[in-house]
């Protein structure tokens, strides 16, 4: 494998004439050349954390997809978007082959998204050695924003050096020979690119990582994590109401429970007027996206929902998949026109006030954070250990549910206030809360999508192809409720793990 | 990876020309592609101005104690990389004679970087015998150059039932007219006859013409010094021919 590429930072001085006096036979490998690129990644950033780098070059039939970093050379295939500027790609949009494989492993269920356009003149280099052989190559990039970024202006100078497969000692040697004149750059182009359009690297995160100390004011942790979670609203509001992916709708919808467990958790950090508004509004919000939320997990399971049809009838599911598609694009206009209502905008100010507040006035708006939390999270832990050892095979479906949403609860502490504790003691009981929480989710979600499609029973019997897509229905139903009942089998196994009495002691230790 | 194989038993007929001018125009296409010379008179090598020498010589690959990629090398044409000829492949068959299942044994070679190639190109020598044989089981297809002249068609169709009657996964084959000159009546009369009765001979063929030879002077594919070139253009349309008929993409 070739060396990883060197990227020198150099002035505008810098010309393959001096590189030449400092390295014999270097020499123009190709004419001048100017490309335009565009930078794709997930609006999560999911490519930059794998070391990932996937540009789109080039306009019209000569538009291309590279992707840098998967391998010893860059990997790229024709684009197979619309011709005109992109705005998004999903997994399913992304050509077959070795490039649209490895990038759908990363991105999973999120879209690529233009992060920032570049213009870059590049002058080719190349070393040669005594046959005329190419045995290092380089280029000198003078790149600049482009598109609406461009206003920002000039992007750093650079001579990137790269290694010829086979030759890595006139490599190293070109290497040194620069590095005793040049200073290396700091970032990389995509970095500098996306600082300079004012855009974090790394893309938006939706983890809420607000540092917190145990002795810290309950109404200024509480007002930190409330105003994080807002952040996290706010950015991912725009790909809601323009369905970029489904990932926005989801991380949003996080954001509002987790909001409205730390309002209930800690409802007497702020005075009651203030708590009375927002779990209601929050409700409504979460009421209001749920729909979709459901719709888009049945279709995002879909694939494995159909696995019990027999291959013979699968072709039957089309009106179906049909009908979920429709059933789709209505609950999503229904909520869009709900996240655009003025309701949703006085909801939202209300909050966005009562969390701008300089002080909360609840009666423990002054306590330490790690005392209520602590209390809070051994509560909730105690409460679920009793409920869950109460459940049998002869509990309603409704225990199982009501046990999940308390572990949701517990689960949203632990996210918002675990931090403060040692990470060998929280790590543990996520995982196993994680394990739990899974199978009562599997339980509940089979549950919930069982009534979803028997639901369009009668639609799709009016449907042509209706009758066969019942029949093939028949299949999904048995399979859902099959799943069902070994999740309810495998709840005593993961509660047992729960509720042992070494996890029972960490947490009584740990959150006093 | 797709592994294609240029051949014919006889020599002097394009398959090197072939091969390295495929080979650029693949890698411009944005295949990662190796080409593998095993020519022992290391033509291809020459061409990319690369050393005819294979570290530990033709047996130690052979028997796999070479890592394979180490003996790579990098062309001027980025994306294309050559795993160089030797002198000591003038006793190949010998070494895949003394080996279990020889003619498995050029594809295991090849599967050490099957991952870091989308196509590998085997330039083969001009002749019939276990190197042959192995390339037949290990590629894809075989494209095959032709001189239109009445004896080469009977070697296609020689080859044709060989590989058809003794390959236990026959490759695809696909021919096409290497050094035409339609000046000459023969070469027409060839040319425009077997195109329809062999579905496997490609509509592209290779002009004869000096700048294909100058190539050798140059040490440049002809596809990448002189692209507007007539021989050049029917490189390209031959790759088009090749990408669809195989299913490269």
């Amino acid at each position: 494998m070739p060396r990883r590429p060197v990227v020198f930072a150099v002035g505008p001085e810098l010309d393959e004439r001096r590189i030449a006096r400092w390295l014999p036979r270097t020499e123009r490998s190709s004419p001048v050349r100017s490309s335009d690129r565009t930078l794709l990644d997930t609006f999560d950033g999911r490519l930059r954390h794998e070391g990932l780098v996937l540009w789109r070059r080039g306009r019209g039939a000569t538009a291309a997809l590279v992707l840098e970093g998967a391998g010893p050379s860059p990997l790229s295939s024709p684009w197979v978007g619309p011709a005109g500027a992109v705005d998004r790609l999903l997994a399913g949009e992304l050509p077959d082959g070795v490039l649209g494989t490895r990038l759908r492993v990363v991105v999973g269920e999120r879209a690529l998204l233009p992060r920032v356009r570049i213009r870059t003149r590049t002058v080719p280099l190349r070393v040669c050695n005594g046959d005329g052989k190419t045995v290092v190559r380089m280029w000198i990039e003078e790149p600049a924003l482009a598109g609406r970024a461009a206003a920002n202006g000039a992007l750093g100078r650079r001579l990137v050096v790269s290694g010829v497969l086979g030759y890595d000692g006139e490599f190293d040697r070109a290497v040194a020979a620069l590095g005793r004149r040049l200073q290396r750059a700091e970032l990389g182009l995509p970095d500098e690119a996306l600082e300079a359009a004012g855009l974090p690297p790394g893309g938006f995160s939706s983890a809420v990582d607000v540092p917190l100390e145990p002795g810290m004011r309950a109404d200024h942790a509480m007002a930190s994590i409330c105003r994080r979670l807002a952040g996290v609203l706010e950015v991912n509001f725009a790909g809601v109401v323009a369905d970029t992916d489904p990932e926005f709708l989801h991380d949003l919808r996080v954001a509002i429970r987790r909001s409205r467990s730390a309002l209930k958790d800690m409802r007497a950090v702020l005075t009651p007027e203030d708590t009375s508004h927002a779990r209601e509004d929050l409700r409504w919000i979460q009421e209001v996206t749920g729909p979709t939320r459901d719709l888009d997990v049945l279709l995002h399971e879909w694939p494995s929902m159909v696995e019990p049809v027999p291959a013979a009838m699968s072709g039957d599911l089309q009106p179906l998949v049909d009908l979920l598609h429709k059933e789709r694009q209505t609950a999503f206009s229904t909520m869009r026109r709900h996240l655009r209502s003025r309701r949703y905008v006085a909801a939202w100010d209300r909050w966005k006030a009562v969390i701008a507040q300089p002080a909360f006035q609840g009666p423990e708006a002054g306590h330490p954070i790690g005392d209520m939390a602590g209390r809070r999270i051994r509560a909730v832990y105690d409460g679920m250990v009793k409920m869950g050892s109460a459940i049998d095979e002869s509990s309603p479906p409704e225990a199982l549910h009501d046990l999940r949403k308390r572990g949701k609860e517990l689960r949203y502490l632990l996210e918002l206030f675990g931090g403060m504790w040692p990470a060998e003691h929280v790590k543990p009981l996520v995982s196993t809360l994680k394990g739990l929480q899974d199978e009562l989710g599997h339980f509940q979600d089979d549950e919930i999508q069982v009534k979803e499609l028997r639901s369009l029973g009668p639609e799709l019997a009016a449907a042509p192809g209706g009758t066969d897509s019942l029949i093939a229905l028949g299949f999904v139903v048995e399979g859902l409720t099959a799943r069902q009942n070994q999740a309810r089998q495998d709840f005593a196994r993961r509660f047992a793990d729960f509720s042992r009495p070494a996890t029972r002691q960490i947490v009584r230790r740990t959150f006093r | 990876m797709k592994v294609v194989a240029t051949y014919n038993i006889k020599g002097g007929v394009g398959k090197t020309s072939a091969a390295v001018n495929l080979a650029a125009l693949a890698a411009r296409d944005g295949f990662r592609t190796l080409l593998w010379d095993l020519d022992p008179q290391g033509s291809a090598t020459y061409l990319f101005r690369v050393k005819a020498k294979v570290r530990g010589g033709v047996r130690k690959l052979i028997e796999r104690r070479s890592d394979l990629e180490d003996l790579l090398k990098g062309t001027d044409i980025e994306g294309l990389d050559l795993l160089p000829a030797d002198f000591s492949y003038r006793h190949m068959d010998l070494a895949l004679g003394d080996t279990k299942h020889p003619e498995a044994r050029l594809g295991r070679i090849l599967g050490q970087v099957a991952d870091d190639y989308d196509l590998a190109i085997l330039d083969c020598p001009p002749s019939i015998s276990l190197v042959s044989e192995s390339v037949f089981e290990t590629a894809d297809a075989l494209l095959v150059p032709l001189i239109p002249a009445t004896l080469s068609v009977r070697t296609f169709e020689q080859l044709l039932r060989f590989v058809q009657d003794q390959v236990a996964d026959p490759p695809d084959v696909v021919a096409f007219f290497s050094m035409v000159d339609r000046r000459k009546r023969l070469h027409r009369e060839v040319v425009d006859g077997l195109g329809g009765l062999y579905p496997q001979v490609a509509a592209a063929a290779i002009p004869a013409s000096s700048e294909v030879e100058r190539m050798g002077v140059d040490r440049v594919p002809l596809v990448v010094r002189a692209p507007a070139h007539p021989a050049a253009r029917a490189y390209a349309e031959l790759w088009q021919e090749a990408v669809a008929r195989l299913g490269l993409r």
